[in-house]
């Protein structure tokens, strides 16, 4: 068994037999001009935000648009968000009728992002607002849907108040107002309102993409949706026809 | 023991002077390599490791305020940088089978006399900071106490750790001696 000094003869006769690279001065002082690397950042835990896409859809107004058209934002909205492979993955969800999850890191490292869609036996599935607007912390898409013909053409979406308010427009100068609410239900969590961004897409009459922009949401309270039409030039039994065609039912009025 | 370089040519390097550094890069350079490489056991590895400590010490070495403390500190700088070499490299050198590697020559006298190989893949079965302690014990001739300094434990880690390794080594390559002769005699027999 080896002394102390043969381990010590050992490691010294090991690593002085091997040779030694040439030094090269060059290489060194332009290593040590190059600035050196920031350490990695380290992964922030519990910061993981959420982005639900197309689940904010009003079910009234989910009823009413094309799975086609709701497809296509999907896709958009997730290669815009998590590159060109998101076309893959979300084709694939598609196919197999599964839920999809997308992650991005974002500038830091950190997973910043994570995109929940839900599928069912191939289609985009409808999920109540409330629940999208608490899976959703970060980024909430709101997509203005197509809407029958008797709807007229979407117009833009604001969001005032806690009530998002989609205006159709009928022809060049009548306009119908969409209105979602929140109920008198007490939310039960809270959601950073600062953080919300929303989408909106335009569709064509067969369910296509017209156009679609980003818009900034102010915020946004929990609660059960509730569809309020409304318009100064529109008569009530118009809005009530056009309400029940499109899977409403009316809860109430006041003229 | 290693070359330890001039105070008067550290401080010179310390004031800019482009010769003097070079001449302080040449002196530690043996050093630098022997070191990284008996920590990370690979040549390409331990190289790139070397030329970062050194271009660690021409970014650094101004701020350094005991000249007379080179030693340690430089010693530090290749430690730290043979560490991340091996972090970025993802080497696991202690799961490496040492029956594949080990090799032992017995003299003529009975004496084991053990290759490079041997004791390079000894040491590459120890945990990596076994392996530190080990090195800058052994090359770098350095006690517990200025190890300790250099790896930025405390010196009861340090004693430990080469207890530890020592026997470690000692079983690992002690077996080797005990059994060659051993194997001799069968064959004498045979």
């Amino acid at each position: 068994m080896p002394n102390d000094t043969t381990l010590r003869s050992l490691i010294h006769a090991a690593l002085d037999s091997s040779p030694i690279p040439e030094l090269d001065l060059t290489t060194i002082h332009r290593r040590a001009a190059q600035p050196k690397r920031a350490p990695a950042p380290q992964l922030r835990k519990r910061r993981i935000a959420a982005i639900v896409l197309a689940i904010a859809l009003p079910t009234v107004a989910f009823a009413a648009t094309p799975q086609l058209g709701i497809q296509a934002t999907l896709r958009r909205l997730a290669i815009a968000y998590f590159g060109p492979k998101a076309e893959t993955s979300i084709e694939h969800g598609y196919s197999l009728g599964r839920p999809r999850t997308f992650t991005s890191p974002g500038p830091l490292g950190r997973v910043n992002s994570v995109k929940v869609i839900l599928f069912n036996k191939h289609q985009v599935v409808a999920m109540p607002l409330a629940m999208a607007v608490r899976r959703a912390s970060e980024d909430f898409h709101v997509i203005v849907p197509s809407v029958p013909a008797a709807w007229g053409k979407p117009g833009s979406a604001t969001y005032v108040n806690n009530t998002i308010d989609y205006t159709y427009l009928f022809g060049s100068r009548e306009s119908v107002l969409v209105t979602i609410a929140k109920t008198k239900r007490t939310p039960s969590r809270q959601v950073k309102p600062h953080k919300f961004q929303g989408f909106t897409a335009r569709f064509n009459g067969s369910g296509h993409l017209i156009s679609s922009h980003l818009m900034h949401i102010a915020g946004f309270s929990l609660g059960d949706e509730i569809l309020t039409l409304a318009s100064p030039n529109i008569p009530i039994g118009q809005l009530d026809a056009i309400g029940t065609a499109a899977g409403g039912r009316e809860i109430g009025h006041s003229n | 023991m290693p070359d330890s370089p001039d105070l008067a040519c550290v401080q010179a390097a310390q004031a800019g002077t482009r010769e003097a550094l070079d001449a302080l890069l040449t002196t530690c350079w043996p050093d630098a390599y022997r070191i990284a490489r008996g920590i990370v056991g690979e040549n390409a590895l331990a190289e790139d490791s070397a030329q970062e400590a050194c271009a660690q010490v021409v970014r650094t070495i101004s701020e350094l305020r005991e000249p007379a403390a080179f030693r340690g500190w430089f010693y530090r700088i290749v430690v730290n940088a043979a560490r991340a070499a091996m972090r970025r490299e993802r080497r696991h050198r202690q799961s490496l089978p040492l029956d594949e590697h080990i090799e032992r020559q017995i003299g003529d006298d009975g004496e084991a006399t053990i290759d490079r190989v041997g004791i390079e893949s000894a040491l590459l079965a120890l945990p990596s900071m076994q392996r530190e302690a080990i090195v800058l014990h052994y090359y770098a001739d350095l006690n517990s106490k200025e190890i300790a300094r250099v790896v930025g434990v405390p010196d009861g880690t340090i004693r430990y750790r080469l207890f530890l390794a020592k026997r470690r080594l000692r079983a690992l390559l002690g077996e080797r001696c005990n059994a060659a002769p051993a194997m001799t005699e069968v064959n004498g027999h045979a």
